[in-house]
């Protein structure tokens, strides 16, 4: 008879008293949840003993629940070391998690608009708390899931793990690996910052060379939304980024994890005969259980990853934020992600589409089919020799082809601009705006000679003219300072440096450095500095080429103009004539030339200390 | 397995702890970090507003923000900033010490009418017919008698508090003097009082870069505050156009210490205040050069016949009411004003294709201002506009170039 009209955990109760029944009931909830163990079968694994049930409860869950059913229920003992998996698949994977938990929270405060992207990192960073850490990690997690996802193929290739049966996991792996690029590809760009408009043109732009034409300008308006990147752009890459690749990671993630079940993680190449696929044949005592020891191990890693990932970001590692996109304005030394700096070097190397998309695409599909193509049943090193030198001189290409992808290679900036960009980038930092304000000393500094003053003579014929307008660019003489000791004066040592190191290209170069006040504040809070780069040089005689004329000595050949001299009395004040006008004469001096940059510097926005 | 699992249970809660006390630490830090990130980025968006200043703003509005006569309004303003004009708050206090002083007076006055009011009731005493009457007038007289005395005994502290009121409006008003001096108008309000503005300054200033002064170009002959705002169909997204607010909001410390007459006033008055367009100088169509003498293909100026001769004061004055002086003056963006003379005489006339033509140096000036693509200096850009032959008379040009012929330094 029940307690209750219906049976209920009195019934147990009123058998057994309060304390067994619960604790039963405590059991039998903790089996449920763990599908297949109890406290006792927990509190034995955790201990590290053997089973005392049998058949082994540890190997339920493996399949009768959904997420353990897609892990192995044993592994071999060679695959549980550091080698051969260096946990490249697994921290992959930890990296996908890691995005999807960052993502959803920074998907909050995001819109995808161009009106409205900027303003919604700004926010993040100065009102949303822990916004600049989510996005700290969401976009350290994006680094670190593409390095991982290629070094987990790289190992993959090396230990010859594609080898059959494996064919389709490898082929699963590479379709991964293209949607990790794309992830990060369309996360690029939300932040609608210099850096991500830029960046994503020029990727996009590769999309537009797909020949024949039609097919790429379709690509490209169907990637864009437009012919240019704006808000039909921004919306797309947020699509993608947000629904469509991650839905599709996720189902080839559960293809590539359940052939990993499916035919076993391959052993080590030594551990098996040649032509030999025993990862499915572990014998008993080489046996590693998932539970309880890959488990403990793998909650290990992910606490040891978490906390790397968090030091990283309290530390060492901010996501940049430039500027608002602005299609007008081109940052000098735009790249792609450094990814995809291997393409923009082939793309320096020859034709959009040749070596753009031919050669990429030829090369990406060779990739997926490899294990198809490479049939020789040896997965020893040493009958792979050739397979082996192929993937070191892959990534030697690749390597060599990122270093290509830089602006130090192929690029032509002049070296005036190349100074006053080292200097103070148009993004990003930089040693100048990194000197404390209060070391900015209002005063013009030449690097011809920073610890003396002295005057420097700026004829007015400078051509071509100044883009933005300096002060002086129409005076007479400059009186260069002495830099104080400190932060200016290694400043002014690092432009000298700059200048010196380009004199091949610019005569006589002589470096100003003009620091005036633009705005003063009565609380010292958001005073305004001016600060005017300007690279004065003499004009070298060019042949047919440009290249600079050199004489027999090896000095420039200067190219000469009219210049006035004033006439001088014996005590050096000018000469006038009858109607009391100076008195000038013509002579030829070597024509003067200059360039530079404006930038001014807030005391609020103090560069030095912002972690960037 | 290279760790027992013991160890690795204790690594990983480790672990866990460090990272619940970073994120902890973090958290605690987070109100000190999102406030200086927004002091930052203050601080970023008014040095954006800077290079959008320099670049856009200061051909009109100087590069230091100081105005052009005849162009645009000072933005290092104190009338822009100042909660208060403070010569109308002298002038209020001028009328309330007046008011006080008339006071004084008409107590010293009513004093002085006591007398008279005593005759009358002596007139009226003499008069009565009966005792009652008498008596009813004899307590008024008493009255009248005991007041007096009293009253006279004051009359030196009145007198004194009268004497002491004029010298204070005396005092008050040499301080007005000098605040008009200084070029506080007594008849305008600071401009968001002149114009009632509902907003905040930042609201105003906002507002005036997006969208422009559509009528401003019947104040400033011609020169319209465009639109800048890329809602209204300017140039500038809106972030651009709060970095240039925010620039401009900071020149506040600087504005309010410096007088109205430091800058260039010419905030346009309201029409509801009966202002019309801005008087400009007053000249005969007829007299404008190129109607005159019309426009010279070959930018020949012989036609002018002699240039000598002119005002140079004038000139001084029509070089920043022609708004020169804002690329000139600092040598900014044109030549720098000061050598102008000294360079046409030394180096320009010299030039061959000045020296081709045959021109004096006066010749030069002229030809530079009213054609002046004709020849552009070396490290010019050609910016300069050809229209002051349709702006000015030859006895303005005179002036001009005699103002110029004054800078004949090296």
């Amino acid at each position: 008879m029940s307690v209750l009209p219906v049976p209920s955990i009195l019934d147990d109760i009123k058998e057994k008293g309060l304390r067994k029944a619960t604790l039963e009931l405590v059991d039998e909830s903790v089996e449920r949840f763990t599908a297949g163990l109890n406290i006792q079968d927990l509190r034995e694994a955790l201990r590290g003993d053997a089973p005392s049930r049998r058949p082994n409860p540890r190997l339920t869950p493996h399949a009768d629940a959904f997420w353990m059913h897609m892990r192995p229920s044993y592994y071999h003992q060679a695959m549980t070391g550091l080698y051969p998996t260096f946990r490249l698949g697994w921290l992959s994977t930890y990296f996908f998690f890691i995005e999807i938990i960052t993502g959803l929270f920074l998907m909050v405060f995001y819109t995808p608009s161009p009106e409205a992207a900027y303003t919604n990192m700004l926010n993040i960073l100065s009102n949303v708390p822990l916004g600049q850490f989510m996005r700290d990690l969401h976009r350290l997690g994006a680094e670190g899931m593409v390095l991982f996802v290629s070094l987990h193929m790289i190992r993959t290739y090396v230990t010859g793990s594609y080898k059959k049966p494996r064919q389709f996991t490898w082929f699963t792996g590479m379709i991964l690996l293209f949607f990790t690029l794309f992830l990060s590809f369309t996360g690029y760009l939300l932040p609608w910052d210099q850096l991500a408009f830029w960046a994503v043109t020029i990727g996009t732009s590769m999309a537009e060379a797909v020949p024949p034409q039609v097919v790429g300008t379709n690509i490209n308006l169907i990637m864009r939304g437009a012919p240019d990147i704006g808000a039909g752009g921004l919306l797309r890459f947020y699509l993608a980024h947000v629904f469509m690749l991650p839905l599709l990671t996720t189902v080839f993630l559960g293809v590539h994890y359940y052939k990993v079940v499916l035919h076993g993680a391959s052993l080590p190449p030594r551990e098996e005969e040649i032509g030999q696929d025993t990862a499915k044949r572990i014998p008993m005592d080489r046996r590693v259980y998932f539970t309880p020891d890959i488990i403990t191990s793998e909650i290990m890693w992910f606490g040891c990853a978490t906390f790397l990932m968090v030091v990283l970001c309290v530390w060492f590692f901010h996501a940049p934020l430039e500027h608002h996109a602005n299609p007008g304005v081109t940052p000098l030394h735009t790249t792609a992600p450094w990814y995809f700096l291997w393409l923009q070097g082939l793309l320096k190397l020859g034709d959009k589409t040749l070596m753009g998309v031919i050669l990429p695409g030829i090369l990406l599909s060779l990739y997926f089919v490899f294990p198809y193509l490479d049939t020789t049943p040896s997965r020893r090193y040493a009958h792979r020799k050739f397979a082996l030198s192929l993937s070191l001189i892959f990534i030697t290409t690749m390597l060599v082809l990122s270093y290509m992808g830089t602006p130090k290679y192929g690029v032509n900036t002049a070296g005036d601009q190349e100074i006053a960009q080292s200097l103070a980038p148009v993004e990003g930092v930089g040693p100048l705006r990194a000197v404390p304000f209060d070391a900015m000393a209002v005063g013009t500094y030449c690097t011809d000679n920073i610890d003396k003053e002295h005057k420097l003579a700026i004829r007015e014929q400078a051509t071509p003219a100044a883009t933005a307008p300096y002060p002086n660019t129409f005076a007479d003489d400059v009186t260069c300072l002495a830099a104080p000791a400190g932060e200016l004066h290694t400043l002014m040592e690092d432009y000298q440096k700059l200048v010196n190191g380009h004199n091949s290209a610019l005569p006589n170069a002589v470096g100003l450095l003009t620091i005036s006040d633009n705005q003063v504040k009565a609380d010292n809070k958001n005073d305004l500095k001016r600060i005017d780069v300007k690279i004065i040089w003499n004009v070298p005689e060019v042949d047919a080429a440009k290249k600079p004329l050199k004489n027999s000595d090896g000095s420039f050949q200067l190219h000469m103009v009219s210049l006035d001299v004033k006439e001088l009395n014996a005590d050096g004040s000018q000469k006038m004539d009858a109607n009391n006008l100076p008195i000038i004469d013509k002579a030829n001096a070597p024509q003067v030339t200059s360039s530079g940059k404006t930038l001014y510097v807030n005391r609020a926005s103090e560069y030095h200390d912002n972690g960037e | 397995m290279p760790l027992p699992i013991q160890n690795r249970i204790i690594l990983g809660i480790t672990f866990f702890v460090g990272i619940m006390l970073l994120v902890g630490w973090i958290a605690i830090n987070e109100g000190g970090r999102m406030s200086v990130f927004t002091d930052q980025y203050n601080g970023r968006s008014i040095e954006n507003g800077a290079v959008i200043f320099q670049n856009n703003c200061s051909t009109c509005h100087n590069i230091d923000g100081k105005g052009q006569t005849g162009r645009a309004p000072a933005l290092l303003n104190p009338m822009l900033f100042a909660d208060s004009n403070p010569a109308i708050d002298q002038t209020a206090k001028i009328a309330d010490l007046q008011k006080q002083l008339d006071a004084a007076n008409g107590q010293v006055a009513d004093i002085a009418g006591e007398q008279g009011k005593l005759t009358a009731l002596q007139t009226q005493l003499a008069a009565a017919t009966n005792q009652s009457q008498k008596d009813s007038v004899n307590a008024q007289i008493a009255n009248l008698q005991s007041q007096m005395t009293r009253d006279q005994a004051n009359v030196p502290t009145v007198q004194k508090s009268a004497t002491d009121l004029q010298a204070q409006i005396d005092a008050a008003n040499v301080d007005l003097k000098k605040l008009t001096d200084a070029g506080w108008d007594p008849n305008r309000q600071p401009r968001l009082k002149e114009i009632s503005w509902g907003g905040t300054l930042q609201s105003y200033i906002a507002d005036a870069v997006a969208a422009g002064r559509p009528l401003s170009g019947s104040y400033w002959g011609g020169n319209i505050m465009p639109t800048w705002g890329q809602t209204f169909g300017g140039p500038l997204r809106p972030d651009e156009v709060d970095d240039v607010t925010n620039y401009v909001l900071n020149f506040r410390d600087t504005a309010l210490k410096l007088t109205p007459k430091d800058v260039a006033q010419q905030f346009a008055l309201p029409q509801s205040q009966g202002a019309g367009p801005n008087p400009s100088p007053n000249v005969d169509p007829k007299e404008i050069i190129f109607t005159k003498f019309g426009k010279q293909a070959d930018n020949s100026v012989a036609n002018l016949g002699d240039l000598s001769g002119g005002d140079a004061a004038n000139g001084e004055k029509l070089y920043t009411s022609l708004a020169c002086a804002g690329c000139h003056l600092a040598g900014a963006v044109g030549p720098i004003t000061k050598g102008t003379f000294y360079r046409a005489v030394t180096v320009r006339i010299k030039e061959p294709s000045i020296a081709a033509q045959k021109l004096t140096a006066e010749q030069y000036l002229a030809q530079s201002i009213l054609y002046p693509q004709a020849y552009i200096a070396p490290g010019g850009v050609g910016l300069m506009p050809a229209t002051f032959g349709s702006q000015l008379t030859l006895p303005q040009l005179k002036d001009l170039i005699a103002y110029l012929k004054t800078q004949n330094v090296p």
